[in-house]
């Protein structure tokens, strides 16, 4: 799924695919190796929730909202669900969160190794999954945490 | 006779251009380990054998499109001037993004001299380069470096002088090539200036560079131009640009570089901590207020010794009979030992930002507060002026360049005097001292958080003002932390501190002499009766409201020349006791009223020079000297009135 680099949460690596930025930014981020084709990681979200700190060719830079909402790129799985599209998958793993977290989410069915099914990401507000214990919403802050991988039929 | 070169420092920011040019030349720049520091080109020279070389640091680029005007000193120096050689700076732990543009300088068909600095980093990161491999696939000479502590002054000058033949890397895609060898015959034929490199003009149009077309409109080449770009239909032409480039530095990287795969670093665990979504902000505030503590703590001492030794000197010159006895006693030493008791404070001051700013620390506290200032219609660019303000004004105002969108420039500019410079510390560090006892060091600190609020309020204010509604997209580098190096914190405190002492010893003496020259004239007449309390009496009318008498409408008049020039102006009235005199003249909320007076109310003459020179016009700073002494005027008068009624109650 394209993904606007805004909605990629902490810990997400994804490819840059293109970006509508003006072009006098394009060409100094394209001086900073930031091509198509290239692997952005999310490092981290300022106390506010903007800017952001991402990571390319071990360069690190911040870049503010207004920028990365128009970059599109692409996660790369495992990815956290919050950038899943419709589908089956795997969750490979917790991302930040403590035990308390984890217990939460066990009892709703998601543990490492669970197979869940994404019924609706509209990238903004709850998302609609499946599990072996049936469907329910997780907020955003929960899905931004699961980190799962596709399951291949 | 001498021979004489131009050699250029070019490079991305933040990679030790400036380092290099301090160890080449023994000059002093102040150096930071956060990217755009240098804003202007500095020159240096230095002799090697039978050279004389004039050395230019350039501002740090990190491709050769310019946007912001520090990146256009850089670009414009190239093309028009043309140095013999360019010693490009790289940063050897990051060849791959910094090789690019190395490529650009070479389609600019500058003999170039690849440094590779940090060396040392490189070791530590265990990244294996073989440099003499390097050399031969990019065609140029190749020296490495560690600026920082100095370097091999012959290597590097060999290599510089050594002739090359000129490079030519044709690593775009065949019929890109072409379209770029079309162009440059068509430029050829025409062109009027005959030492614009063709090749670099040809690519830089594809890119769609402003200057290459505005240069071939002017050659009357821009239409014929297009209708060759436009046969190339399939991609972005940029993108195939850069994405050449790339491939070709990946293909080189490939041959001569080893990393180890990419580890959890200290770095990164030290950003983990400093850029913490909950921890962040206030390990950020009680490092500024560290600052402050560790600058006043560590001074006093030193600062209590200086005052003896200048009171001790002032009656040694009071022996001295007659008006000289007075004009050195009271004039001088009382005048200019008031603010010299105050230099060590500055240079500690000075010392913990330094400490701050080498360590990488600054980029991390521009990304933490960035959302707070862009509430303030400013970008986290416009936070480096102000931090620096701290320090001085007039050198933070120049520092405003790496901002991009022109009003948003302006706003920086006309905010910055809001912030408390260190002259003015001592004007709060006198009055502070002479009324809040114990709570000086509270009571002064609240004035530095009135100078923030303050100055951001206004932002929002002149980009109301303004219709500023753009503020610059922001793309900061955040360095990699290091340890300060006693040399490079030295440099900076001896090169931001020794400006206070030229002050002293300059403009501060000179008004410091005037102001006792008017008090002492009429010959014989009592200050009571001098031409300065005539000038004084004559203007305190308009301050009697704020109740401030002639001797303090007097100060603040002088005080317009340089901050300091208010405590000197009030030491020669002082006799030796200034806070005994303060007290005679002030009560404590008059007292803290002149506190908020003095720090917004004009920019001294030489923040007001810099702020004429970087907007271009007068109209500016008279626009800032009107309103700063408005509001300064406004707000003391409702701290007066508020606080006289409290205290009343």
């Amino acid at each position: 799924m394209i993904v606007a680099l805004k909605d990629c949460p902490e810990n997400t690596r994804c490819e840059l695919i293109d970006s509508d930025i003006p072009d006098s930014l394009k060409s100094r981020l394209m001086g900073l190796g930031w091509l198509p084709g290239k692997i952005i990681q999310v490092v981290r979200k300022a106390p506010m929730g903007d800017p952001t700190i991402y990571l390319v060719d071990s360069t690190k830079i911040f870049l503010r909202e207004e920028e990365s909402r128009m970059i599109k790129v692409k996660p790369l799985y495992p990815a956290p669900l919050a950038v899943a599209e419709k589908g089956k998958y795997r969750i490979v793993k917790f991302f930040g969160g403590g035990p308390r977290f984890t217990e939460r989410a066990r009892n709703n069915g998601l543990f490492v190794g669970a197979v869940i099914e994404v019924i609706s990401n509209p990238l903004k507000g709850k998302i609609i999954i499946s599990t072996r214990d049936g469907e329910f919403a997780v907020g955003r802050g929960f899905s931004e945490k699961i980190f799962v991988e596709p399951v291949r039929r | 006779m001498k021979k004489k070169i131009k050699i250029a420092l070019v490079g991305n920011p933040n990679v030790g251009k400036t380092a290099l040019f301090n160890a080449l030349t023994g000059a002093h720049q102040y150096v930071a380990n956060w990217p755009g520091v240098t804003v202007e080109k500095k020159t240096g020279k230095f002799t090697w054998q039978e050279y004389e070389i004039d050395v230019i640091d350039l501002p740090g680029i990190y491709t050769l499109r310019a946007r912001s005007i520090d990146e256009r000193v850089s670009r414009d120096y190239l093309i028009q001037e043309r140095p013999d050689v360019v010693l490009n700076v790289v940063d050897a732990t990051n060849l791959n993004r910094n090789l690019y543009l190395t490529i650009q300088l070479s389609e600019m068909g500058l003999k170039t001299v690849l440094i590779l600095n940090q060396m040392d980093q490189v070791k530590n990161m265990n990244i294996k380069i073989n440099t003499s491999e390097l050399e031969k696939r990019l065609g140029i000479k190749v020296v490495e470096t560690v600026a920082t502590k100095g370097v091999n002054l012959d290597e590097i000058m060999k290599a510089a002088l050594s002739s090359t033949p000129p490079v030519k890397y044709e690593i775009y895609p065949t019929h890109f090539e072409e379209l770029i060898k079309k162009i440059e015959k068509l430029s050829q034929e025409t062109l009027k200036d005959k030492s614009i490199p063709l090749r670099w003009l040809a690519i830089s149009f594809s890119e769609g560079d402003e200057l290459a077309r505005k240069i071939l409109r002017e050659n009357g080449l821009l239409e014929k131009c297009e209708v060759l770009l436009s046969s190339i239909q399939d991609e972005n032409p940029s993108l195939i640009v850069a994405r050449a480039r790339y491939n070709f530095i990946s293909s080189i990287l490939k041959q001569i570089e080893v990393r180890p795969k990419e580890s959890w670093t200290i770095s990164d665990a030290l950003d983990h901590v400093f850029t913490h979504k909950i921890l962040g902000i206030p390990i950020f505030i009680s490092i500024l207020w560290m600052m402050f503590q560790f600058a006043f703590s560590a001074s006093t001492p030193l600062s209590d010794l200086i005052d003896l030794g200048f009171q001790a000197l002032a009656n040694y010159a009071h022996a001295i009979p007659g008006w000289l006895g007075s004009l050195i006693g009271d004039g001088i030493i009382s005048g200019v030992g008031s603010v010299l008791v105050f230099v060590p404070l500055i240079f500690f001051m000075f010392f913990a930002m330094g400490m701050l700013e080498d360590t990488g620390y600054m980029s991390r506290a521009a990304f933490l507060i960035d959302r707070l200032m862009h509430r303030f219609k400013l970008s986290g660019k416009a936070f480096i002026p102000m931090i620096l303000g701290f320090g001085c004004n007039a050198s933070a105002i120049m520092t405003t360049r790496t901002i991009e969108s022109e009003k948003e420039r302006i706003i920086s500019i006309l905010i910055n005097p809001f912030i408390s410079c260190s002259a003015r510390l001592v004007v709060y560090a006198v009055i502070a001292g002479a009324f809040f006892g114990k709570f000086a060091g509270l009571a002064i600190f609240s004035i530095y958080i009135v100078s923030i609020a303050f100055a951001l309020s206004m932002a929002v204010v002149f980009s109301f003002l303004l219709k500023s509604k753009e503020s610059s997209p922001l793309t900061m580098e955040l360095p990699r932390y290091q340890l300060p190096t006693g040399r490079g914190l030295w440099i900076y405190m001896w090169s931001r501190g020794k400006h206070f002492l030229k002050k002293a010893g300059g403009i501060i003496l000179g008004a410091t002499v005037t102001v006792w020259f008017l008090s002492n004239m009429p010959v014989g007449a009592s200050v009571q009766n001098s031409w300065a309390a005539d000038i004084g009496k004559a203007l305190a009318p308009l301050f009697a409201p704020l109740h401030f008498d002639w001797h303090i409408t007097l100060a603040l008049l002088f005080g317009g020349i340089a901050k300091e020039v208010t405590v000197t102006t009030l030491g020669t009235f002082a006799g030796g006791n200034l806070p005994a005199f303060l007290k005679t003249v002030l009560d404590p909320i008059n007292a803290y009223a002149l506190m908020l007076f003095v720090l917004i109310y004009i920019p001294c003459v030489a923040t007001q020079a810099v702020m004429r020179m970087e907007t271009g016009s007068y109209k500016w700073p008279i626009f800032s000297v009107i309103w700063s002494l408005s509001s300064a005027y406004v707000i003391a008068l409702i701290f007066e009135i508020v606080g006289h009624l409290v205290v009343a109650l």
